[in-house]
């Protein structure tokens, strides 16, 4: 229990963005025992860490690691496997598929059989007009070809995948797939950094304002009186200056407090009172307050749902398309044997047509990632130089807060690969091929 | 549990006078703004996901049954509704077949227009057997539809999509009972995001709404339809028989059908995402969770630290930090079984688009 609570306070301490405050009369370990020592009976700091301000940056900062965390996962897993999960297609000839595969098959082989017969009957045994004995004679054989089609369909399914992924992977291999992987991680993680920049920078600001607020409360009124000597003889700005850097510690935004260090200054008899410190703390402090309050530092996590959105709009779009594209082949697999069906007969030609159409969609769907990845990989490879700096963001930052445009069109195109297909399927489809 | 100390905690910060720096101010000195913001939010969670999920236990505990119903053709809620167009729509067939009949006896018209008479008098003929039949053969219809899908759904194990289901919207197996509800998948999302901005948990309590929601709505509406195609099957045979309203009449008729044989698309795409989760090797496509000794120090850091909010050191957070740790360390997202639930709402729908049309 007792490691817990020290595993805890390890956390809480080392996720908040301040540290405790150093200042003349304590170094930062002392300061540090302090905060430590379970013996320690002014549990006053402690409390302060825990709760109200720091609560909330405790929470932002836990949901920003465990977002990179989980953004690390996922990044890691499109780099490594966004080929293997290309090339995946279902297998027709698992039993467990070959199973239901064969249910469809049994059955419409009993009513392939019944069909050839009606016809066969029709052509033997009745006198029709020429033009009718020509069409049931071609249906014959439409109806033989169809049954035996759909006999073998699970290995049609089969040689067609292999076609396919070994084109796919052939086409993988002509340029270096890793760049499209790259460019689509980085984009998802350049949409991570500023989520970070947004909630984290107020926090800093606001951090500010606890320093002041926790010198004020609990160093000031541990600071020995003859250290206030200066302010009853020392100039205006040396007292001005001595009241910011005990207050606030070294880079503290001296105009904040100055205006009204000036003021405070200016009225003497203050500081030569016993309630020096008091009226420093309750003037200064209510000025702090005021000043901070009035610039609103605070982190709005809001703010960042823009690129939360985007971010997990690009994650499913990768791979929950790609997810949707195997159960869709999954179907089609299973439907298979019905699509021939249908198509061997005058009156279903068109929705068997239609099933077929979609098996295939479905099935190219990859080569087409390929196509993308390729086109990709080699775009930037023949990108010339200096062009890469048009974007959005800063650019100056190492590139972490910056995207440039050829690799946004590089993700968008990756994420648009099977709109673009699906748009060719049904300008094909509408040109009547068939 | 995290309820019930949320509640004790609202109460003893409300009762207690004044906070000292004693242990016992610590733990009771809590302001009720934050207390409010730890409740608010715990019971916004709670809330959301009982009532998202409050017929979830029924819907998977009878997918089966609710993929395989459909209306009786010859009860009396459909018979009513039948009997009630087949009374205006035959004799408006008799009427149309008698004036053709009257045209094509005593009136001696161009011969494609009595060949058209001929061809409407066959349509007419044919059409009034059916609709006076059409009890027989919508209930034929509708078994030889529930007879398929029963033996497709017979060739794979459903359970394997119910536990998937579970395991992304209800309760997995392997948590503990009384956080199970709370520890799927998109719970896990939902409290995350509740907990970090309660807006983001507006959204992430959507899904639940959607699917949930969307099943249990899919289901009946295939049930209202079938019902509506079924007493309108008569007017749909009337509109199919004459040229001018061939079209509606379709429309119409194709609706009937492919609402009727929804059920065995259903069993397809449940049959399709069973063998899709079986043949997917384990680990692909998945968003692994956090390494399990950084998932003990977050569950600890998040629960210790909203407990250290609120002045309770850490007792009621370590009840559900282990649950919290072997959540956050099991896999976040398996892509193929989560998107095969959405799918198979609309996957179904989808490939009905696909048969528009196949009637001539």
């Amino acid at each position: 229990m007792k490691n817990k609570i020290f595993s805890l306070l390890a956390i809480a301490l080392l996720l908040t963005p301040f540290l405790p405050i150093p200042s003349a009369h304590a170094t930062l370990i002392e300061t540090a025992k302090k905060q430590f020592n379970p013996f320690n009976k002014d549990w006053s700091d402690i409390r302060h860490y825990l709760g109200d301000e720091n609560f909330e940056h405790a929470r932002l900062i836990l949901y920003l690691l465990v977002l990179g965390i989980y953004t690390w996962n996922i990044t890691s897993d499109i780099l490594l496997n966004l080929n293997t999960y290309i090339l995946m297609n279902p297998s027709p000839m698992e039993p467990s598929v070959l199973n239901v595969m064969n249910f469809f098959i049994f059955n419409l082989q009993v009513v392939f059989i019944l069909a050839i017969a009606a016809t066969a009957l029709y052509i033997v045994f009745s006198s029709p007009a020429p033009k009718k004995r020509a069409k049931a004679k071609s249906m014959l054989g439409r109806l033989v070809m169809g049954m035996l089609l759909v006999s073998i369909s699970p290995y049609i399914m089969k040689l067609f995948f292999d076609l396919s992924s070994g084109m796919t992977g052939t086409i993988l291999n002509q340029a270096d797939s890793s760049v499209a992987a790259t460019e689509y991680t980085d984009i998802i993680w350049k949409l991570y950094f500023p989520q970070v920049l947004i909630i984290v920078l107020p926090m800093a600001g606001h951090s500010l304002e606890y320093n002041a607020h926790h010198v004020i409360k609990h160093e000031l009124p541990n600071m020995q009186p003859e250290y206030f000597g200066n302010l009853q003889t020392g100039t205006a700005n040396e007292q001005r200056d001595l009241v910011v850097e005990e207050l606030l510690g070294q880079g503290a935004p001296e105009a904040i407090i100055a205006d009204d260090a000036d003021q405070i200054m200016n009225d003497q008899r203050a500081f030569i009172s016993s309630n020096t410190k008091k009226m420093i703390q309750s003037k200064v402090w209510g000025t702090i307050e005021y000043g901070m309050r009035y610039m609103k530092i605070a982190p709005h996590p809001e703010q960042t749902f823009a690129y939360l959105m985007a971010e997990i709009a690009m994650i499913f779009a990768l791979y929950g398309f790609l997810a949707l594209r195997y159960i869709m082949l999954m179907i089609w697999v299973i439907l298979f044997p019905l699509s021939l069906f249908l198509s061997s007969f005058e009156l279903t030609r068109g929705l068997g047509r239609n099933m077929i159409e979609q098996t295939v969609f479905w099935t190219i769907l990859q080569i087409f990632y390929a196509v993308s990845i390729d086109v990709i990989a080699v775009g930037f490879s023949i990108l010339p130089k200096g062009y890469d700096y048009f974007g959005v963001g800063l650019n100056y930052t190492g590139g972490m807060f910056f995207i440039s445009f050829f690799s946004l069109a590089a993700a968008i195109l990756l994420m648009l690969t099977p709109i673009l297909v699906l748009m060719l399927s049904q300008r094909l489809t509408q040109m009547d091929l068939g | 549990m995290l309820i019930i100390f949320s509640l004790l905690t609202t109460v003893i910060a409300i009762t207690v006078p004044t906070p000292d720096l004693s242990l016992k101010g610590i733990l009771l000195s809590k302001t009720a703004g934050q207390t409010s913001w730890w409740l608010k939010r715990t019971i916004y969670a709670f809330v959301s996901l009982d009532y998202s999920k409050e017929d979830f236990g029924f819907i998977i505990d009878n997918l089966s049954d609710l993929i395989l119903i459909n209306p009786d053709a010859k009860g009396t809620e459909v018979m009513g509704g039948l009997h009630f167009f087949l009374s205006l729509i035959q004799p408006l067939y008799l009427l149309t077949i008698t004036v053709t009949a009257f045209y094509l006896i005593f009136i001696s018209g161009s011969p494609s227009g009595r060949a058209k008479a001929k061809s409407l008098m066959g349509s007419l003929i044919l059409g009034m057997i059916i609709i006076s039949l059409s009890p027989v053969l919508l209930s034929a219809l509708a078994n030889f539809s529930a007879i398929t899908t029963k033996a497709i759904m017979g060739q794979a194990d459903v359970s394997v999509v119910t536990d998937n289901l579970q395991n992304v919207f209800g309760a997995p197996e392997n948590m503990p009972d009384y956080m199970a509800s709370h520890t799927c998948t998109l719970c896990l999302m939902h409290w995350m995001a509740t907990f970090t901005e309660i807006e983001l948990g507006y959204y992430t309590f959507l899904p639940f709404m959607i699917m949930i929601w969307g099943l249990g709505v899919y289901f009946f509406l295939r049930f209202a339809m079938i019902t509506l195609w079924m007493m309108i099957f008569p007017l749909s045979m009337l509109l199919y028989s004459f040229e001018t309203t061939k079209a509606v009449g379709r429309n119409m008729l194709e609706q009937t059908i492919m609402w009727i044989f929804l059920q065995i698309f259903n069993a397809v795409v449940i049959i399709a995402i069973t063998l899709c989760i079986i043949q997917s090797q384990p680990g692909i496509m998945t968003v692994p969770g956090v390494p399990a000794w950084m998932g003990e120090l977050l569950a600890i850091g998040i629960v210790g630290t909203a407990a250290g909010a609120i002045n309770i050191p850490f007792i009621g957070g370590l009840a559900v930090s282990p649950v919290v740790a072997a959540r956050l360390s099991s896999p976040l997202i398996e892509f193929i079984p989560f998107v095969g639930c959405f799918a198979m709402l609309l996957a179904p729908l989808f490939i009905m688009r696909l048969f528009k049309g196949f009637l001539p």
